[in-house]
């Protein structure tokens, strides 16, 4: 029994004819032919670095189980120095963005703590590898300066680097190349933001609850902290339509909205009550950090995003079935809810398009259905709704062709582990 | 090798000592003391002993302010607090990073009357001895007003100096014999980095000077390097070292300091200044 794996994320280019999508250790590319809604598979890229973890825990425990309960033989230990037997999975690819021109595709490779600069060639229809740096510690997001000369990368040590977008660097990483700017905490997101004189900031948050403004190129220079967060934070991101903006979300109840630029707080949305209702036992915190009445709930926000076109901004919760979208007063600053779209299965991911908003769903139970659905907004109806021959076109494309391929093609136990954001919340103290 | 855990048991007289201290520092930390004529015994160091090394890190319980505006000063500094208005009337211009048994601010105190002075030091039983110490000294110097501009945070002020204090808020920073991470790969657990040191750069003034001394010539060397390649920071000459009283009180004031001396050890001091910030381009 096979199915094809959920999409871990999934990007539209601004022309909206190439989607780029991730898909266990492969970033696919579908392209809509001219005139016509259908779309056909355009190019594919395996990271081939990126094992397979060994087929674990349900299966193979309980064999042990059965041959020691029948014959009673023990389990063989395993000698010491050997690695355990159950891998930790990784997130595989993360963190996927087009460079600046859409002409390059900027994605983080767990596996040997890379990233990768992909090229898009439209004509050939093919996706090539031009660039793949490792690094000392593994990378968890990148930005593109917007000239596209230089990447930054940030990682889990707390560490941003600067690397040419194209020329080789290998190997000088972590030897001869230091850190732009450091956090003493796993760094979650980076960008890029600029003033009204034309001056470039580097933007930063990490696992703690900073927001860093800092200078660039001259990133000795530290602008300022936006404080206001009390638990991690998961993702930063500025609208299109006002680039002062910045708008944080993670472990809090809130969301933040930002004058990143003046350094002052605009607006906050507790969205507590609004998700209460699609909290389900999954969002129940690990038995270890468990309460006494078993009833402790950890959820965190993974990922926020705006229209490119109209002054909307959606978010998710993870592993809940809900779109959440806020209509962001330009006026006033404010935030108020606009919609909440019901999906059929949990979010994995978001980004975003001119009119709307794109989403991947773990939809391991649907017989290779609804992998991605679009949300746009519908002017004449004020409303946003989804867009139901998009998705459809891209379940025909991805089951005809990916049907056959051994990458996409997986067993339900070897589905790649797909919540991985609430687990940077922090528990007790671990030694004083 | 992992040391031996401390005895913590209740029978043990360390923990009597502790149960009996706390209690003391929850009555006394944060009042005003007026004339006492109860003279209170200085805290023994023996009875707070802690492994030396702390990992920075690591998700400490700390507390720390969301940011600067939410800090509560008149906590640690109740003599400073207006009492009409409430406000404080000075603010923490100095910090001790890592300030271990306190010293340096002991000696401090009474050279800079009128601006305050914060330790901050990770090690739980050794920022509560530094806390009875201070709570001792203001008790036993009350009629002078003594000590009242020193006190002591149990913090990371690698994660969360910025969460405490202003852009510039600081003159100077003291870095007294700071853990010296010999392995290779433990080097960005170093106090003072590359990266570290733009956040310090942030919290300092400009003409603010940095204090540094170690009995290692490694990290000596290493702290030398890293602030010198900074583009905000400028080494003082030994002349103006010699002419500058912090840096003879830090050089005979601190436990380690002492420690180093007891043993004949080498005692190396660098201090640097931080230079105004470029033009942004």
């Amino acid at each position: 029994m096979s199915l094809i794996h959920p999409f871990q994320s999934a990007v539209l280019n601004s022309a909206e004819d190439l989607l780029f999508a991730v898909v266990k250790n492969e970033v696919v590319v579908f392209r809509r032919s001219e005139g016509s809604e259908e779309y056909t598979l355009a190019g594919k890229w395996v990271d081939e670095l990126a094992k397979d973890p060994p087929r674990s825990t349900s299966e193979e425990t309980s064999d042990l189980k059965k041959s020691k309960g029948h014959d009673g033989t023990p389990i063989p230990t395993k000698s010491k120095g050997q690695p355990p037997a159950t891998v930790v999975p990784t997130n595989l690819l993360r963190s996927m963005t087009f460079s600046p021109d859409e002409s390059m595709l900027l994605i983080c490779a767990d596996s040997d703590k890379s990233v990768c600069v992909l090229r898009i060639d439209s004509d050939k229809k093919e996706l090539n590898l031009i660039k793949r740096q490792a690094f000392p510690k593994r990378p968890n997001a990148i930005a593109a300066l917007e000239n596209g000369s230089q990447i930054v990368v940030a990682d889990k040590f707390g560490d941003v680097y600067q690397i040419p977008m194209l020329e080789d660097t290998h190997g000088k990483v972590g030897k001869e190349l230091q850190p732009l700017v450091g956090h003493v905490s796993m760094l979650t997101d980076v960008l890029f933001g600029k003033d009204d004189q034309g001056r470039n900031y580097l933007i930063t948050s990490d696992r703690d609850e900073h927001i860093r403004v800092t200078h660039y190129p001259q990133t000795f220079v530290i602008d300022k902290w936006l404080f206001g967060h009390t638990e991690f934070v998961s993702c930063m991101h500025t609208p299109f339509w006002h680039s002062h903006w910045l708008f944080s979300v993670g472990g809090d109840d809130t969301i933040f909205l930002w004058d990143w630029v003046k350094g002052s707080k605009l607006s906050v949305f507790e969205y507590k009550d609004v998700i209460k209702p699609y909290l389900t036992d999954a969002h129940l915190a690990a038995s270890r950090f468990q309460n006494e009445n078993n009833d402790l709930i950890e959820y965190s926000v993974a990922k926020i995003t705006t229209c490119r076109k109209f002054p909307y901004a959606a978010f998710f919760v993870e592993a809940t079935k809900a779109l959440i979208i806020l209509h962001v007063d330009q006026t006033n600053a404010t935030l108020s809810l606009k919609q909440i779209i019901d999906l059929r299965y949990n979010v994995i991911s978001l980004s975003q398009v001119s009119d709307g908003f794109l989403v991947t769903l773990d939809n391991r139970e649907s017989d290779n259905k609804e992998f991605i659905r679009l949300i746009r907004y519908v002017e004449s109806r004020d409303t946003f709704e989804l867009d139901r021959k998009f998705g459809e076109a891209l379940d025909d494309a991805i089951n005809k062709s990916l049907n056959e391929d051994s990458t996409a093609n997986v067993h339900p136990a070897d589905i790649a582990p797909l919540y991985g954001v609430t687990n940077l919340k922090k528990h007790d103290e671990q030694y004083s | 090798m992992k040391a031996k855990p401390l005895s913590q048991g209740p029978g043990s007289k360390r923990y009597a000592y502790r149960v009996n201290k706390e209690e003391n520092r929850k009555e006394l930390k944060h009042v005003r003391i007026d004339d006492s004529e109860q003279k209170i015994d200085l805290p023994r160091k023996r009875f707070y002993r802690q492994r030396a090394h702390s990992n920075p890190f690591s998700d400490h319980q700390l507390e720390y302010p969301v940011s600067p505006d939410e800090m509560d000063w008149s906590k640690l500094y109740p003599e400073f607090q207006d009492s009409e208005t409430g406000e404080m009337k000075s603010k923490v211009t100095i910090a001790d990073i890592g300030c271990g048994f306190g010293g340096l601010m002991v000696d401090l105190s009474p050279e800079f009357p009128d601006q305050l002075i914060l330790g901050m030091e990770i090690r739980v039983q050794v920022t509560n001895y530094v806390e009875d110490k201070i709570i001792a000294l203001r008790n036993n110097h009350a009629q002078q007003k003594g000590y009242q501009n020193i006190n002591v945070l149990r913090g990371n002020a690698m994660k969360f100096l910025p969460n405490f204090f202003y852009k510039g808020q600081l003159s100077k920073m003291f870095f007294c014999f700071p853990d010296p991470h010999f392995k290779q790969r433990k080097h960005k657990a170093r106090i003072i980095t590359h990266t570290l040191l733009s956040e310090y750069a942030y919290v300092l003034r400009e003409g603010g000077v940095v204090y540094t001394i170690t009995d290692v010539k490694d990290l000596h060397d290493w702290m030398v390097k890293h602030l010198e390649e900074h583009p905000l920071f400028q080494r003082l000459s030994t002349e103006w070292e010699s002419n500058d009283k912090c840096v003879k009180i830090m050089t005979h004031a601190t436990e380690e300091g002492k420690k180093v001396e007891r043993k004949n050890g080498d005692k190396f001091v660098a201090c640097f200044e931080r230079l105004p910030n470029p033009i942004i381009e």
